[in-house]
């Protein structure tokens, strides 16, 4: 049963790595035994999905929605290069 | 074939015009460095200029140049990844405050009051919370913004981009782990639950 016992610190590295990597299956078991019984790092995982949206949200942000900013001098370079290149 | 060759250089310049603007705009918001921004864009254009056979007509030009834009993006961004093991400074504090949310036999330490900010309903529709949270973000040590960060470049699941990555994913995950736990703290103390 020590086997199975995680500390806190490493069971939330786990709700990490289970969402980048997955986990064996032991390692899931160890996972949702721990999570089953505390609070804190149950409140953790939320806060981590959480924080996932929030990213996935703002990264879908399209691109109509944001500030555009002239940059004439880019242009010009680029212009340049353009014409060097044929 | 002179002609082509004319015909596709007026195009090209027409769409730098039309669209480095644009272009530009978007790689800064995603990589938040102007040079950065500018070397990209200009790689674009350059992309665009030896594939512009491939370009269908029939398809908007700026899908196409975004489309080649987002793919430098994301090497940029693998780049980065791949020299992340160096420690700065910033990640070193960061390190040490993230270590203490536990103690040695890594339980955490005490939880502030507001901890269970999570509880709450909406919290991503929230302005006051979304920006107490953006500004934790830009907070981070940078190495650890880029790790989270390109996380979220493609629609791809998560296990597709870490391979891609090929930094040893445990240093990968563990970094996200430091990442979202030292924006717990940050918006522990920042954000006070109505």
């Amino acid at each position: 049963m020590r086997f199975f016992k995680l500390s806190c610190k490493k069971a939330t590295e786990m709700v990490e790595k289970e969402k980048i990597n997955g986990l064996s299956f032991i390692d899931k078991l160890r996972l949702k035994l721990h999570l089953s019984v505390c609070k804190a790092c149950r409140g953790y995982e939320k806060q981590s999905t959480l924080i996932d949206d929030f990213f996935l949200k703002t990264s879908a942000s399209d691109i109509d929605n944001i500030k555009i900013e002239e940059n004439p001098k880019l242009k010009e370079t680029i212009i340049n290069r353009l014409d060097n290149e044929s | 074939m002179e002609y082509m060759i004319k015909n596709k250089n007026e195009q090209l310049t027409n769409w730098v015009n039309e669209y480095s603007d644009k272009l530009y705009s978007w790689a800064f918001y995603k990589t938040s460095k102007k040079e950065v921004a500018e070397d990209l864009v200009q790689e674009t254009f350059l992309s665009a200029f030896k594939s512009f056979d491939n370009f269908k007509f029939e398809s908007q030009p700026q899908t196409w140049l975004f489309k080649i834009l987002n793919n430098k993006i994301i090497d940029y961004y693998r780049l980065l990844a791949r020299n992340i093991e160096q420690v700065t400074d910033d990640e070193f504090l960061s390190k040490k405050t993230t270590d203490a949310l536990f103690n040695n036999s890594g339980q955490w330490v005490s939880a502030p009051i507001n901890s269970q900010w999570e509880e709450q309903e909406h919290l991503l529709d929230n302005v006051d919370f979304t920006t107490v949270l953006t500004n934790c973000i830009k907070k981070l040590p940078q190495n650890w913004r880029i790790a989270i960060e390109s996380k979220y470049q493609e629609e791809k699941k998560a296990t597709d981009i870490c391979k891609e990555l090929d930094i040893t994913s445990s240093n990968y995950w563990q970094m996200i782990h430091r990442a979202k736990l030292q924006l717990k703290i940050c918006i522990e103390k920042n954000w006070i639950i109505k």
